[in-house]
């Protein structure tokens, strides 16, 4: 802390120095200057962060801590002087400005839930104003949410349960973990249902699920990590193709736009905040115990030293034989640990007359509940925004970020922890000190052995860019930016050198992989747009749009591996008694140009029209441009002189309608009909030589195309109740066409992979609902409550002739995508055993939730006490259960299997099937035959529905009163959040939140996957 | 600054001309991660393409020997994978992803990737070495097919191929074979009689598997003496799931296979460590004492694919008693056991016959074929009805094939 302090007084006593004297102000000559201070019309304070803009020109500034702005360069003449501030009322005045001079414009805004004057930046061309969007733009107001939840760590935390429509799942409770992100459902089947990510207007490399993923044992890391919360104003998120349409043929499954934190231009003021974060963290679950009978099968000489008053097994020494003992690895070796993070942040923001800065520096460390799980992340940001004159601003940004994993194997993986212990079994315990199993699965594999296997993944991202807004004209606006997302992974997997033989085979001399993985992604985006007023009175408005994007994407993943270290120290690739190597390298560009007119009537009707042409290099030789049209319209309805006699009851009604399309592109190489280099190894003359050969790989498709979605959405914003309830709904339905879809192949032809094809349709349908009341609003006291909610519809439309493939998660038409199917249950008869089933799969439960809500409420006393919480549900999906069913079937660890007391014979039957010996467990409905327990589900694809007290949050501003004895100390928090609190739920394993493959569609499986934990952190945060 | 701000309208038009104008070439990107097919030359490339072939079947050939290993009772299931489970309870559903990713789709790739060579228009079809080793291996790829399977198909040219019954796909086999000969014979080079022989121990099996005992005889007898040909396997750390030797990867990394109690017995033919003499422990616990095989000890072991010996079993198989005997007691006698004392009727002599075959032959892919063939000679099958030797799972089925999984009926229009 006494660094970050020392740093941030250097850094504010340069930075308002140096800056101008790259800067003249001699630029700045013939115009004038406003300021003046905002505050809270209701309790007189002053606002923070509102943004202060002169319409016509490219001035914006924000305000600062004490409420006090400053615009300069002003041009003489008439100006309007415009305020917007999350949760507060519109502003404006028009002043006449006087060159040389300097004006005082004060003013108080009104709180309000009217959303009708905020800006969106996302899905649209160029900055507009909510009241003309035809399809909704979703925020989130990061910077609020970071300050006040301490548990909101990172951009999924942002995003989870706090929009209606965008699910997010983990993938394991392991620190560092991926998260899947779902906007809208799913409509891609073969290839990635992730949204477009973009900070500050440049693509951002996010893709899991693919071979670039950095990931080891069985788990991935999230390259959303590498973003600090702490560095962001604001997420918008686009749901669909109706508002995506400008972001081309890529967009269909939604683009969440990251908004960076502006430095303070025209404030004249630095302010800085340090934070000091402590959090602990919990497993709260205890994993189930292995059972075993104290009998080996079919030897009885085995059986007999195993129950022998000298056997080397704890559990069975003179027990009687055949009796149900038990163990449990992770408990009796402690497997699980209290977690700890700890968070230091440090923010600098201010600005002169002409610019502003942002800084920022943060250092998160955060350990997990089972040994080797750490996350660490060093972020570095700085913003800097220039305001030359009333025509130009430049802002620039650079983010520098250092992040490093370290995982524990875990999930479908022999290594893991979870594997070891809960597939182990308790006839392999021995405590004669000689070197065994010791009750966990696999080898000698226990707590030690698991810990030492060394699993990182650091990255190295620099985010850039410079964008650059020219208007010429009060008519006319530029918008230019080019930046670079360039991303170095380096990710290690080494076992260490053993005697044990703690691994398998050959592994055991060690072995160490060595990835490099390197993504180099440039975006260059423009776009320029003409505003004329026409009419009586300038009723009429048109605004035009003409713009182009180019992005590129290099990825270069290489990787070594060494196996046969003579020491674990010693234990470089290149140290290695065998080596060997690899590469691949995927090349993607797209070009796009765009074009939106809109046309709008007395600023309350508005209709837009839109349309983008794209072109990719995974396109086929045979394809077109793709063209993606959009029309949509809105209308402030509570703005028309008929609806005056409704304003009491209503305060603002919007009705708003948009159709657009977007698509999902190809991945690089899917067009071309390939080969696969492939050894063969040939023997002349005594000698075997390997060389190169080739062998079928794929057909290739010279037509392939993007996907196309095709949206439409209506809905209505409205506020009640004196503004202080704000309801928005929503209605989308969302139809995917031409889907990209690996059409399966007879496997005789040859091919080792199934060519991509578009074919197929999928649909989305259903409703979104934010409802944000304030309750109470006093001075004293305030209570506010958000629920938000959405319905889901997924179905697969049609498979183009495709007959439905899937054994676990189907494709079947007129089903959800990815559904669970089983060979259903038809009839157990209790008497004879006999357990009949369906002959084919069938669907038995959802892959995607039908329904997501969550409620959230916040409740402020004397304006210094803010306690929060929040509770989200998921309902109608199905989980598989696999680990259960591993542990009762296969491996037959469960006592809910040995133990026959623990179920009733019907439940017995339903999980097994027939007992009887001979007879098959379960027997087709129709054709008699016998079928397994591998196809008769029932049991194991469990209801996932469940309710989560997701966080609790509790902050303190410590009063003026109270800081006077620390110097420079302008205000203080302290905060105390919680998250997952408790979870109510009938899904019978550790944690139905879970996809052990979260970088992978249509597999919500928890087979041996760590559960979410339980996190309490402590917040200090200081502002000088 | 008024310098930058008079040159942005200039960089941007010049920005969103210059995309507009290159827009062609710079869409044009390189990708260096697969082979473009317009890079090939099918005939100059042609032997490339044949040695593949053949690779691909000694990929496929490790996988069949394991299932069917154990499907017929030589080995145990030593791991968890229930799918793998299935083939050591003899109850192999079509949905089987084991099935289709591990047998079917490497013995269907072995196939077509011969048959693509066959297809191409090559100079001196009639002698061209890439001809017959393709042929050798397509005929190969038929006849396993046809021993383990209980139908196939085999595509034709671009499309998905027609439902073969088994005698159709021996058919299928006998034709192939009958290529490689001709075509190798006429090369006349080493590797053209190596091919060739190689396909007269094929196709012997091939007619005897369909009944054709004549046939079968005479090609055994066509096999030259002492005539042994295996497949070299390579120990490459990167490649060991295609070049390397698949029973010994599945013993040392996997933990997968066990010796069947019937086979751990003191032969010589039978190579095994059993607890103890290793280090290596199954990877389900609760397989029991592991006893490992020894007969691929490591990666590079070769695995025998057509010889003089399995040539004379085909022949004595094909005539009488005596025959037979004689064969049984030159393999006892060869492997430190007294003479055959046992009864002398026609089936207990083709049944020890059977035995001692399956001991020669060990780990070698024959069993299911001879059960499918011979069902009351083949002995050590695991027995219907009886149960598993693993707790919790049902007991052991009566299955004498795989199914066609379902991946190929459900995508092949000619196979419904």
């Amino acid at each position: 802390m006494h660094l970050s302090v020392r740093m941030a007084g250097a850094v504010r006593r340069f930075v308002p120095g140096a800056l101008p004297v790259f800067f003249a102000s001699s630029l700045f000559a013939q115009t004038g200057t406003v300021s003046g201070k905002i505050v809270d019309r209701a309790s007189s304070q002053p606002i923070a962060d509102a943004r202060v803009f002169v319409t016509g020109t490219a001035l914006e500034v924000s305000s600062n801590a004490q409420g006090d702005y400053r615009l300069v360069n002003v041009r003489p003449g008439r100006a309007q002087i415009v305020v917007l501030r999350l949760g507060y009322r519109a502003a404006q005045d028009t002043v006449t400005i006087v060159a040389g001079q300097t004006l005082t414009k004060d003013f108080q805004l009104s709180q309000s839930l009217t959303t009708l004057a905020d800006v969106v930046i996302t899905g649209t061309a160029g900055n507009q104003e909510r009241r003309a969007q035809a399809a909704q733009v979703a925020s989130v107001p990061s910077a609020e949410l970071v300050s006040t939840i301490p548990t909101v760590k990172d951009v999924n935390s942002l995003l989870q349960s706090r929009i209606p429509g965008i699910a997010v799942s983990a993938s394991s409770g392991s620190a560092g973990t991926n998260r899947q992100i779902r906007i809208r459902g799913a409509a891609s089947i073969n290839l990635s249902n992730e949204p477009l990510i973009f900070v500050d207007g440049v693509k951002f490399f996010s893709t899991t699920g693919n071979a670039m993923t950095p990931g080891v044992g069985g788990q991935t890391t999230d390259l959303l990590n590498s973003l600090n919360p702490d560095e962001i104003e604001s997420i918008e998120v686009v749901k669909g193709p109706a508002a995506a349409t400008l972001y081309g043929a890529d967009a269909s499954a939604g683009v969440i736009q990251i908004i960076t934190k502006k430095g303070r231009a025209g404030s004249s003021s630095f302010n800085q905040t340090l934070q000091v974060d402590y959090g602990v963290s919990d497993q709260q679950w205890t994993p189930p115990s292995n059972y075993a009978r104290c009998i080996i099968p079919n030897n009885a000489a085995a059986t007999a030293a195993l129950v022998a008053p000298n056997s080397t097994n704890p559990l069975c020494r003179n027990q009687t034989v055949g009796t149900l003992v038990s163990d449990n690895p992770l408990v009796r070796e402690g497997a699980f640990q209290k977690g700890s993070e700890t968070n230091f942040a440090w923010t600098g923001r201010g600005g002169g007359q002409s610019y502003g800065y942002f800084l920022s520096l943060n250092n998160q460390r955060t350990l997990g509940n089972l040994p080797n799980n750490e996350f660490q992340r060093q972020a570095y940001r700085s913003n800097f925004n220039f305001l030359p004159d009333s025509r130009l601003t430049i802002d620039a940004g650079l983010g520098l970020t250092k992040d490093n994993t370290q995982l524990p194997d875990n999930d479908n993986n022999v290594y893991g922890f979870l594997g070891g212990g809960l597939l182990g079994t308790p006839l392999s315990r021995r405590d004669d000190g000689v070197l065994s199993n010791d009750g966990w699965f696999g080898f000698a594999r226990q707590v030690k052995a698991i810990t030492a296997l060394h699993n990182e993944v650091q990255n190295y991202r620099t985010l850039a860019n410079v964008t650059a807004n020219y208007v010429p004209k009060a008519w006319f606006t530029n918008r230019f930016t080019v930046g670079a997302d360039l991303l170095r992974n380096e990710i290690t997997r080494f076992f260490p050198r053993n005697a044990e033989g703690s691994y398998q085979g050959a592994v055991n001399t060690g072995n160490n992989t060595q990835t490099r993985i390197g993504v180099d992604q440039f975006t260059l985006d423009y776009l320029g747009n003409l505003r004329r007023e026409f009419g009586r009175d300038a009723q009429w408005e048109t605004n035009l749009s003409l713009g182009a994007q180019l992005t590129s994407n290099r990825n270069d993943n290489t990787f070594a591996n060494g196996q046969g270290f003579a020491t674990n120290a010693n234990n470089s690739v290149t140290s290695a008694a065998t080596r060997t190597g690899g590469q691949t390298r995927t090349f993607q560009r797209s070009i796009g140009y765009l074009g939106q007119l809109q046309l709008g009537h007395l600023n309350r009707r508005f209709v837009q029209l839109g349309l983008r042409v794209d072109k990719n290099s995974s396109f086929g030789e045979n394809s077109e441009a793709f063209f993606l049209p959009k029309i949509g319209g809105s209308w402030v309805v509570s703005e028309e002189p008929f609806f005056a006699g409704l304003s009491n009851l209503i305060g603002s009604l919007r009705l708003r309608a948009a159709w657009g399309q977007t698509g999902r592109s190809p991945n690089p190489g899917a067009s071309l009909q390939t080969f696969q280099a492939s050894p063969y190894a040939i023997t002349q003359g005594g000698a075997t030589s390997v060389g190169a050969g080739a062998i079928p790989l794929n057909p290739g498709n010279d037509s392939l195309k993007p996907e196309r979605g095709t949206e439409y959405e209506v809905g209505f914003d409205a506020t009640f109740w004196n503004e202080r309830m704000n309801l928005e709904v929503t209605y989308f339905n969302k139809t995917s066409t031409d889907v990209l879809l690996q059409r399966p192949l007879a496997p005789s032809l040859g091919f080792q992979q199934n060519p991509f094809v578009n074919i197929g349709e999928v649909s989305n349908t259903g409703f979104e609902v934010a409802l944000i009341s304030q309750l109470i609003r006093g001075p004293k006291f305030a209570w506010d409550a958000r629920v938000g909610f959405n319905t889901l519809d997924n179905k697969l439309v049609d498979l183009g002739g495709v007959a439905p493939f899937g054994t676990l998660n189907r494709f079947t038409p007129g089903e959800q995508l990815g559904v669970f199917v089983s060979k259903r249950i038809r009839n157990i008869n209790e008497a004879t055993g006999v357990v009949t089933v369906a002959d084919t799969l069938e669907a038995y439960r959802n892959y995607l939730p039908t329904f997501e809500g969550n409620l959230s409420s916040n409740v402020t006393l004397f304006r210094n006490v803010r306690i929060s919480a929040m509770l989200d549900t998921k309902q109608d999906f199905g989980v598989y259960n696999l680990t259960d069913f591993f542990r009762e079937t296969q491996v037959v660890t469960s006592n809910r299997r040995l133990d026959t007391t623990v179920l009733s014979r019907l439940e017995r039957l339903r999980r097994y099937g027939n007992p009887t010996a001979g007879r098959p467990a379960f027997v087709q409905e129709k054709n008699g035959a016998a079928t397994t327990v591998n196809e008769v589900r029932d049991a194991y694809v469990q209801p996932g529905d469940f309710i989560r007290l997701r966080e609790v949050a509790v902050s303190l501003n410590v009063p003026d009163a109270w800081l006077r004895s620390l110097r420079r100390v302008n205000g203080m928090t302290i905060s105390l959040g919680m998250q997952n609190l408790a979870i109510w739920t009938d899904y019978e394993g550790a944690d139905p939140e879970l996809l052990s493959s979260a970088g992978v569609d249509f597999t919500r499986t928890d087979f041996l996957t760590q559960p979410n934990p339980r996190r309490a952190v402590l917040r200090v945060n200081f502002n000088f | 600054m008024t310098t930058i701000r008079r040159a942005l309208p200039r960089i941007v038009g010049a920005a969103l001309l210059a995309s507009a104008f290159a827009c062609s070439d710079f869409l044009e990107v390189d990708n260096p991660n697969v082979i473009d097919a317009s890079t090939l030359d099918p005939s100059q490339d042609a032997a490339t393409f044949a040695l593949s072939a053949q690779q691909n079947f000694a990929a496929a050939y490790g996988w069949m020997i394991m299932y069917s290993s154990w499907f017929s009772g030589e080995a145990l299931v030593a791991e968890t994978f229930p799918t793998r489970n299935e083939f050591g309870r003899r109850e192999v559903l079509a949905q089987n992803t084991s099935l289709n990713g591990d047998v079917w789709v490497n013995i269907t790739l072995a196939l077509a990737s011969s048959r693509t060579v066959l297809q191409l228009d090559l100079p001196n079809k009639a002698s061209n070495i890439a001809v017959a080793r393709a042929a050798v291996w397509a005929g190969y790829s038929a006849l396993h097919m046809a021993m383990d399977f209980c139908e196939g198909t085999i595509a034709q040219a671009t499309e998905p191929g027609p439902r073969l019954t088994t005698v159709q796909l021996l058919d299928s086999a006998v034709a192939y074979l009958s290529t490689a000969i001709t075509v190798g014979t006429a090369n006349g080079t080493a590797d053209g009689i190596l091919i060739a022989n190689i396909a007269r121990a094929g196709r012997a099996r091939a007619h005897l598997q369909a009944g054709r005992k004549a046939e079968a005889a005479t090609d055994a007898d066509a096999v030259p003496a002492n005539f042994t040909f295996s497949f070299n396997y390579v120990d490459d750390l990167a490649q060991r799931n295609r070049l390397g030797n698949r029973l010994w990867q599945f013993t040392l990394d996997r933990g997968s296979i066990s010796i069947a109690p019937a086979y751990r017995v003191t032969d010589p033919r039978v190579k095994y460590k059993a607890p103890g003499q290793h280090t290596l422990t199954p990877q389900d616990a609760s397989t029991g004492p592991f006893f490992i095989q020894d007969k691929y000890p490591s990666f590079t072991a070769a695995i025998r694919v057509a010889s003089k010996l399995e040539a004379d079993y085909i022949k004595a198989e094909t005539q009488g008693v005596p025959e037979q005997t004689a064969l049984i007691n030159a393999r006892r006698a060869a492997n430190g056991l007294s003479a055959y004392s046992g009864p002398t009727d026609a089936n207990s002599v083709l049944t020890e016959l059977l035995n001692q075959k399956a001991l020669d032959f060990y780990l070698e892919g024959r069993r299911l074929g001879d059960f499918r063939r011979l069902p009351n000679n083949v002995t050590n099958m695991p027995i219907p009805g009886a149960p598993y030797f693993k707790p919790g799972f049902s007991a052991i089925s009566n299955g004498t094939c795989y199914p066609v999984p379902i991946n190929e009926t459900d995508n092949n229009p000619n196979f419904r």
